[in-house]
């Protein structure tokens, strides 16, 4: 009896484990099949066929067995991004991982927001007035969506690593132009410098972007301390006439170096027409004359006369255009004297009382012509079409009688 | 009976191992339920779940062993760990982008910092010209790594949720991995004809308008391929739809299947506005094409009738939204906006008769406009009244009424 009663308990046990075994094996075959298509993102697209060719992984093929991307992903971004640093991934890839992901979940919060008004397209826009309100209405939302994602990502991230790629790349290339200015110093100087630089433009932007923002007064005063610092240090490092230099090339006059299309100068020219410029900043009528005096002096008339016509916006409305057509600039300069020429000759039209009305507009008429297809023979068909298309009205006021 | 009792004993100890080992193998697997109501935001206050703890079996895995300088080996060791195509893309797009972008930056300008004129400018453009060459190569890098043409540079997708917002208005309820791929499409699309624009500084070559406009039937192809026809008819007259109000339509009222016959009718006219609806190259095309646009002002005349084709050119002018503007801040009715414009538009059509005549002299030019100048003043102040009289002259583009008329 009693032995029919302990097989009877271990038939039951039996089928109990059975169950148990069953039951463990059928969710663990859903397991795996959902830990196959397991990712943070629910909502995927659709991956594109890959053109790539098939290449296999070269490095540790033992990994493949030990370890799935499943195994450090999560629901919770923190324990995600926390896994990705346990396994010694870059910081840098773990922003670009975080931050595309937490982008992507957000961008599906903002189609769920839009979706109910996506059907009502043509009636809101019929109505500018609903579309308004309904701007201003999720306009708020999203403010909030995005002041939470910026929290996120903050929180994910730490807030050093709060700024975009651009930046990063605004600052590579700040770097760069950097270099370009500090070209002139010895090697080890010219890193000293840089560090410089780079040293104080942090602290020049550290100092913009307090927050909460300076006051304007006190802004000015931490810029003009930290420039004061800078030259300060610079004084220990540069020599002299380094220092000379580096001030020149810090002039807000140096950037005359842009702005002379189709003037050649030598290096010393050009410091020197910086200098002379620098030296004549705050001027009157009569010193203006001394600096094109100091100047002409320096390049001689011919060249003057060149440096000047460079820097005449009428010149440089020819220069853009013929540039581009590769005109040469002996042709560029001529089609400019042409201009010249020809406004000169229509108002001397003008103002001559003794012309009657009838002459005056075939005089200007004629002008108007001539000029015309002057400059279309000196720049080629094309150039001069798109020349008077952008800065040719003065072409079209020739022939006003008026 | 003890046999029995033996076998089954035995059956029982069998399955207690097989259970505890399937249990023991589940617990391996953390759990992780994937319900956007479970992704963590700073309202959510969730508890720190705890971190990944490498087990015995994963402790053998660091992310050295994936990494690689040779990018294909990379991607083939993030896909070898299963790592999710979109994830394999967000960090193979990023790599990318920042080393070109950090070669592209490293671009020396290959000139003294004392030079200038041709010398400078050469440099300039070589230094753009090798730039041109880095974007294009990372493009077909990025394409043999992940079968994408992805052409946006670092800096030009807004990161904001505002154009994810327009765009998903604008697409309408499509699906999530269409948009994804017609936005793409658009944005290669606005970042390749962004690139010929800044290389023609603002003047296009002929063989750089060709160039623009192989890149916009490209586009479109690619956009087309991806669309319904009814999905890319819908799409084209929504950007037209765009355009349309963007250039002052908003002002004059249409029902809603009103404009959408008429941004067909647009599109009819100039093509599927697409690609315009991220940089102005389109626009500026639309300039230059007299015959579309003859074409498309003589449709919409047709469908609105002369009299509301009118209203329409009336409405969209920006002489008339400057008095309307002056009649709203005075609570005046709309007629005497309407009134004040026709006066207006009288004015302008004498001036122009008047600079047709080239056998008037500037002093008889002068004398006639005058005239006619101070008739029409004092049929503004009747219809204004003195004060909102001297608030269009000051504020609403008044000025006409009063200059003093030169030729």
């Amino acid at each position: 009896m009693k032995s029919a009663r302990c097989l009877a308990f271990s038939l039951g046990l039996n089928g109990l484990l059975l169950a148990l075994c069953l039951y463990r094996a059928f969710e663990m075959r859903q397991h795996e099949a959902f830990v196959s298509e397991m990712t943070n993102r629910t909502i995927r697209a659709i991956p594109e066929p890959s053109t790539a060719g098939e290449s296999l992984p070269t490095s540790h093929p033992e990994m493949i067995q030990c370890f799935h991307w499943s195994q450090i992903e999560s629901e919770d971004y923190r324990v995600y991004a926390a896994n990705l640093r346990a396994l010694g991934c870059p910081e840098a890839t773990v922003r670009d991982i975080i931050v595309a992901d937490v982008n992507e979940f957000y961008c599906r919060r903002v189609n769920e927001l839009v979706a109910p008004v996506q059907s009502r397209f043509w009636e809101l826009m019929a109505n500018q007035e609903q579309f308004q309100k309904l701007v201003d209405e999720k306009g708020k939302e999203l403010d909030a969506l995005n002041m939470q994602r910026k929290t996120l990502l903050r929180e994910l991230l730490g807030t050093e690593n709060d700024h975009s790629r651009a930046d990063e790349l605004a600052n590579l290339e700040a770097r760069e132009a950097s270099k370009e200015f500090l070209d002139f110093l010895a090697p080890v100087k010219f890193e000293q410098c840089l560090e410089l630089e780079q040293q104080f433009d942090a602290a020049r932007r550290e100092v913009a972007n307090r927050q909460p923002p300076l006051a304007q007064n006190d802004l000015q005063a931490k810029l003009k301390q930290l420039q004061e610092n800078q030259e300060h240090e610079l004084n220990q490092l540069l020599a002299p006439d380094e220092m000379a230099e580096y001030k020149l090339r810090k002039s807000g006059f140096a950037n005359l170096r842009d702005r002379l299309p189709g003037f050649q100068a030598t290096e010393d020219e050009l410091k020197q027409l910086v200098q002379i410029q620098q030296e004549f900043s705050v001027t009157n009528v009569f010193g203006q004359q001394q600096q094109r005096e100091r100047m002409k002096d320096l390049l001689g008339p011919e060249r003057f006369t060149q440096f000047e016509r460079a820097q005449n916006p009428q010149y440089q409305e020819f220069y853009e255009v013929a540039e581009r057509f590769e005109v040469p600039s002996q042709t560029i300069a001529e089609a400019y004297e042409m201009r010249k020429v020809a406004e000169e000759e229509a108002g001397k039209v003008r103002r001559d009382k003794g012309i009657s009305p009838e002459n005056r507009v075939a005089m200007l008429r004629a002008i108007h012509i001539e000029i015309g297809r002057s400059l279309e023979t000196t720049l080629g068909a094309q150039a001069f079409a798109i020349y008077h298309s952008r800065s040719g009205q003065w072409l079209d006021q020739l022939g006003g009688s008026h | 009976m003890k046999l029995a009792l033996v076998v089954s004993l035995g059956v029982n100890v069998a399955l207690a191992v097989m259970a505890s080992r399937n249990w023991a193998k589940r617990s391996a697997v953390p759990p992780r339920p994937v319900t956007e109501d479970h992704i963590p935001t700073q309202q959510a206050h969730r508890p720190l779940v705890p971190v990944f703890e490498p087990d015995p079996v994963t402790n053998r895995f660091n992310w050295g062993m994936i990494e690689s300088s040779n990018y294909e080996e990379y991607v083939a060791n993030l896909r070898a760990i299963g790592c999710p195509e979109k994830t394999v893309r967000d960090i193979i797009v990023a790599e990318v982008q920042k080393t070109y972008g950090a070669k592209s930056a490293a671009v020396p300008l290959d000139v003294k910092f004392w030079s200038c004129g041709p010398e400078r400018q050469a440099a300039e453009r070589e230094r753009e010209e090798r730039r041109s060459e880095l974007r294009a190569e990372s493009r077909a890098l990025l394409q043999r790594l992940i079968g994408l043409d992805y052409a946006t540079q670092i800096g030009e997708r807004s990161d904001g949720l505002e154009m994810q917002a327009i765009f998903c208005f604008i697409f309408g309820p499509l699906p999530d991995h269409v948009t994804e791929r017609v936005g793409l499409a658009l944005e290669q699309g606005s970042s390749l004809g962004r690139e010929i624009q800044d290389r023609s500084k603002g003047i296009l070559l002929p063989l750089e308008k060709e160039q623009l406009s192989v890149l916009r039937e490209q586009i479109l192809a690619s956009v087309q391929q991806l669309l319904s026809a009814e999905q890319f008819d819908e799409l084209s007259r929504r950007f037209a739809a765009l355009r349309l109000l963007d250039k002052g339509f908003s002002d004059f009222h249409v029902s809603a299947s009103e404009l959408r016959h008429i941004a067909g009718m647009y599109v009819s006219s100039f093509g599927p506005p697409l690609e315009g609806a991220f940089n102005s190259s389109h626009e500026e095309e639309e300039e230059g094409k007299g015959a579309p646009k003859e074409s498309f002002e003589k449709k919409l005349e047709d469908f609105l009738g002369q009299e509301r084709y009118a209203e329409y050119k009336r409405d969209t002018d920006s002489d008339f939204k400057n008095i309307q503007a002056l009649a709203e801040q005075q609570a005046l009715p709309r007629e005497t906006a309407v009134k004040i414009y026709e006066i207006k538009t009288l004015f302008d059509a004498e001036c122009h008769r008047l600079l047709e005549n080239a056998l008037l002299s500037a002093s008889e030019f002068t004398a006639h406009l005058r005239e006619v100048q101070d008739s029409m003043r004092s049929g503004l102040q009747q219809l204004l009244g003195d004060k909102s009289f001297e608030l269009y002259v000051r504020q609403y583009g008044g000025s006409w009424v009063t200059n003093s008329v030169r030729p």
